[in-house]
């Protein structure tokens, strides 16, 4: 009993964190280079799933375990930059594990005729206030 | 000089507080159920329409409608007797103090009974925790005023 224990606490402790990278799912015309080399170059972002669509482009990013005291900021900043790329794009970029749960599912889904009406759910939720 | 005596004989007959192993035991209780409070988040982020920044409403609720059954139950006694303090800062330890007093009060009635007495202990908590609210609102508020920080 005692040995499942532990052999349960450091499989936890090893598997904590380990997926990394940037998914970007591009249905316009729009250049995804400097998207991606502005999400990569950031050194606090550890996951981010992006989806363009028409007029919208959606960022979902997860940051480091320690720079989370600061995710508001960090995805405020990656805003900026990212309407200074693309500013003829409604861009949305947020540090809730929820936008990228959802983005992603949207992506992993695939049904681009229901892009539009999603990714207008998302902006909404993102914005609620407590 | 009777009292001082005695304080001394208290002193040397009482069994020694084990302290490192209550603060351990209350850093297990509460590290436990703030791990169940952040699944509860989780499961709400997942499968409800939440965010990170708005799951924190229905995840305390549900917290206190469980702490609130384990009451009834008898449960949380046991817990609060292990864990000490990890039990009874927690928002359940929360609930617990005004189920509690709920229970024990019934028997004088609904409404001098109950009513009374179910913030006997929770209402110098409320008090507190809006004075306090109160009062930091208010130092935000001037700051925000005064331009040096924004909301």
């Amino acid at each position: 009993m005692k040995k499942l224990i532990y052999l349960l606490l450091v499989s936890l402790l090893l598997t904590g964190c380990n997926e990394k990278g940037t998914h970007i799912e591009n249905t316009t015309t729009h250049d995804t280079v400097p998207l991606e080399k502005t999400l990569d170059s950031n050194e606090h972002v550890k996951l981010a799933v992006a989806l363009l669509h028409e007029e919208d482009l959606i960022v979902g990013i997860r940051v480091n375990t320690f720079s989370r005291f600061q995710k508001k900021k960090i995805a405020k900043k990656i805003n900026k930059e990212l309407k200074k790329e693309y500013p003829d794009l409604e861009v949305t970029v947020s540090a809730d594990s929820k936008v990228l749960l959802e983005t992603d599912k949207l992506i992993k889904k695939g049904d681009s005729k229901n892009y539009q009406k999603k990714i207008d759910d998302i902006k909404s939720i993102a914005k609620e206030q407590t | 000089m009777e009292q001082e005596k005695y304080a001394h004989l208290e002193k040397e007959l009482s069994p020694k507080t084990p302290i490192l192993k209550n603060v351990i035991k209350a850093f297990l209780v509460g590290g436990l159920i703030c791990l169940i409070g952040q699944f509860i988040a989780l499961f709400y982020i997942t499968y409800f329409d939440f965010t990170e920044r708005t799951a924190s409403n229905p995840t305390v609720a549900t917290m206190i409608f469980i702490s609130m059954l384990l009451t009834g139950f008898g449960l949380y006694k046991k817990i609060s007797q292990f864990g000490g303090a990890g039990a009874s800062v927690p928002i359940t330890g929360f609930g617990n103090a005004v189920v509690s007093s709920a229970i024990e009060h019934k028997s004088e009635g609904y409404v001098l009974g109950v009513g009374g007495n179910m913030f006997k202990l929770a209402g110098s908590v409320i008090l507190f925790g809006v004075f306090s609210a109160f009062i930091v609102a208010l130092i935000k508020t001037i700051l925000v005023k005064f331009g040096v920080v924004s909301w």
